[in-house]
């Protein structure tokens, strides 16, 4: 059996599915968080499945998140959904638990957050509420893991015996009462031979939902008509049929609540994030403090923890590559397999491998960020500054997540409403400097700015926002002309960060680097290993200028000679960036031959403190990975535009990288 | 070639190959633990 998870967004439905499923699906505390349906099977009933959806406030087509749940519910036809609503904020809730009961699809209403409810000194009917909406009613706490199992019981015992739910019938005697049995009686056969429930079929046909018309297949008599009795009821409501409609449905969340609920004192949590709000929301200290909040992350990533951390697991792999060194030697190992596990797959696999420690510190300070509740603070604080460059403050969830990967930062786009703030923050987010740069940055900032790492890496992260922002800005006057959506969100209340979260998605990261380093970076440094031991009739070389890869580099080493950084290794650690941003680093080390000790020192070879900066701006900005690729096409529909953006992002980059390098050149 | 030469060289060409499949399957963590996300891994 399949169910369906739904619920309004920052209700606990991830938290939820991972408690049914015991999966570690990513809990995020801003909406766009899921932007796609997830699928896991519940523990205590394996024949069954959940499919998370994304958070909706109602099944009106508007976003791309409400079509998905809205398509899902329809086409896979679900044997049941779990409704998981937020029991301290009931009424808002139940809006959409109205339009689901509306599907008749067995449902069982889930009441989450009872243990913040009852602390604050509220309570709720949980019987009388089941009775007056007819469906099941089972309480609650997906954060503490208490009901669940209760709600597995009722959900697969509600499905097998198929209990749609015993009220559907909001409307009270009146003008909206009358127009929906009206179109009722004229629909129920097109709706029953479209397979879709009578009232739900009405309401959307009131709410003038395309596909739903579609479906229905009315004639244009019988469009008319329903048209007409709409009209009537307008006139005779006073308002449009949406707001009419709104009003049936929250007349009944009225009156269920006031024999339900007894309502909560505002919560000590609320009052406590309002305080906290006045500060870091406010007009002028919000964007400070969160520099400062950021600068802080990096300081003790980049110059403190993450450091030491990485500084001893370099030195771990190096005398591990030591120790394998002299056994292989030992044993008299084949000279051409010894130089390409030494040199090839330990020099460069272990290169990028040293920054694990860098990537989880900086995960652990970011995840515990998301947890309190502050990312949601800064896509409110962002909304201002976002509109001057054309976007919505919504379009920050995906550039943040940008932060991290290109890759679900696009999907994360799916969540915009709007087409146009969708493709304009489609091409920003390569501007936001990814997670897989860091070793490149390390690397560079400790060869050639010791001590002063974190200052490096806050100034890339800086120059890719300032870039993105004058990028928006000619897209604003240019190929996305227009204005930006309205951008309402919900602010959670703060929470102190659940250390099993944070630990969970810092294993998830460590595990995905991890993963990352032994298949596309080791495959890489086989390939580059290769290129860089032969020749083009394929016998070893000593001198690796005489390499097929030395050729290759040659070719483009010209475009790189105004930017600084001329020598045929250079361009040819770029274009294996364009598998894994880390291969830079793993292609780096395999070709100066050196321990991940020795390669900032080597880099002194090839580069000066000014063409390090240039080298470093020019990673900055220059194409995206190709998942990010592939992903910005899936999104596009076009390949032509995913290969404009690596053009743009080659072009942009290199200019970029040519003004720094020109500037510096002319002031030092 | 020794037999030494031989088990490194065939330990190769499996993670090698290990590394290939891991990366059609959709497992090369392209998406820096974000799989589920974008629904690739997951599929």
């Amino acid at each position: 059996m399949i169910f369906a998870l739904a619920g309004n967004q920052n209700c606990g439905k991830t938290t939820l599915f991972n408690q049914l499923t015991g999966s570690n699906q990513h809990v995020g505390n801003f909406p766009g968080v899921t932007v796609d349906q997830k699928v896991g099977q519940i523990k205590s009933a394996p024949d069954c499945s959940v499919v998370d959806l994304p958070g909706i406030y109602s099944l009106r087509p508007y976003t791309n998140e409400e079509i998905v749940t809205r398509d899902f519910l329809l086409n896979e036809k679900p044997d049941g959904i779990i409704n998981i609503v937020d029991a301290t904020n009931i009424e808002r809730n139940l809006y959409l638990t109205l339009q689901l009961m509306e599907m008749r699809i067995p449902m069982v209403l889930a009441l989450n957050m009872m243990d913040e409810v009852r602390n604050n000194g509220g309570t709720i009917n949980v019987e009388k509420m089941s009775e007056e909406l007819g469906i099941p009613v089972i309480p609650i706490s997906a954060a503490k893991n208490e009901g669940i199992e209760e709600l597995v019981r009722t959900a697969v015992k509600t499905a097998k015996e198929k209990q749609t739910g015993k009220v559907f019938d909001f409307c009270k005697q009146g003008p909206v009462h009358r127009c929906i049995h009206s179109v009722c009686h004229q629909i129920e056969d097109h709706a029953e031979k479209a397979g879709l429930a009578v009232r739900f079929s009405c309401s959307k046909l009131i709410e003038d939902d395309t596909k739903i018309v579609e479906m229905l297949n009315l004639s244009q008599n019988e469009l008319e008509l329903v048209e007409h009795s709409i009209i009537e009821m307008e006139a005779e409501a006073g308002m449009d049929r949406n707001a009419a409609l709104a009003g049936m449905r929250y007349d009944f969340i009225e009156r269920v609540c006031e024999n339900t609920v007894i309502k909560c004192q505002e919560s000590k949590e609320h009052i406590r994030s309002v305080k906290i709000d006045s500060v870091l929301t406010h007009k002028y200290l919000a964007i400070p403090i969160f520099v400062a909040v950021m600068f802080l992350v990096f300081f003790l990533t980049f110059n403190v923890f993450g450091a030491v951390l990485s500084d001893l697991l370099t030195m771990v792999i190096d005398d591990v590559t030591a120790l394998v060194d002299g056994a292989l030697t030992a044993y008299g190992l084949n000279p051409v397999v010894h130089s390409l596990v030494i040199d090839g797959v330990f020099a460069g696999v272990g290169s990028v491998l040293s920054f694990l420690p860098i990537i989880v510190v900086l995960f652990f300070f970011l995840s515990i960020l998301e947890d309190t509740g502050y990312m949601a603070r800064i896509a409110f604080v962002m909304d201002k500054l976002l509109r001057k460059m054309g976007l919505s403050g919504r379009s920050i969830v995906p550039l943040l997540v940008g932060f991290g990967c290109t890759v679900p930062a696009v999907m994360a786009t799916r969540t915009l409403s709007s087409e146009r703030d969708r493709k304009m923050t489609i091409l920003l987010t390569p501007f936001m400097s990814c997670s897989a740069k860091i070793p490149i940055y390390g690397v560079f900032a400790a060869a050639f700015f010791p001590g002063r790492a974190a200052l490096v890496m806050i100034g890339l992260y800086v120059a890719g926002m300032v870039m993105a922002v004058i990028v928006a800005l000619i897209f604003d006057k240019t190929a996305f002309r227009g204005k930006p959506v309205p951008f309402v969100m919900e602010l959670p209340n703060y929470r102190f960060p659940s250390m099993k979260t944070v630990v969970l998605l810092m294993w998830d990261k460590a595990k995905d680097f991890l993963q990352r380093a032994f298949t596309i970076i080791f495959l890489a440094t086989v390939i580059i290993w290769f290129l860089q031991s032969f020749d083009t009739r394929l016998n070893l070389v000593d001198n690796s200028a005489e390499s097929i890869l030395a050729s290759i580099g040659h070719l483009l080493a010209p475009v790189f000679a105004p930017l600084g950084f001329s020598d045929w290794r250079v361009p040819t650690a770029l274009i294996t960036g364009f598998t894994a941003k880390e291969a830079v680093i793993s292609t780096m080390g395999v070709l100066m031959g050196t321990s991940t000790t020795e390669l900032g020192p080597a880099l002194h070879t090839l580069f000066t403190p000014i063409s390090a900066v240039s080298f470093l701006v020019f990673t900055l900005l220059y194409t995206p990975c190709v998942a990010a690729i592939a992903a910005i096409k899936r999104e596009f529909d076009s390949g032509l535009l995913a290969l404009g953006v690596v053009v743009m992002q080659c072009v942009v980059a290199w200019l970029a990288a040519f003004g720094v390098y020109t500037v510096l050149g002319l002031i030092l | 070639m020794t037999g030494l030469d031989i088990a490194v060289v065939a330990l190769l060409a499996a993670a090698v190959i290990g590394a290939i499949r891991a990366i059609r399957k959709g497992n090369c963590g392209s998406c820096h633990g974000d799989c589920a996300r974008c629904g690739k891994c997951r599929k």
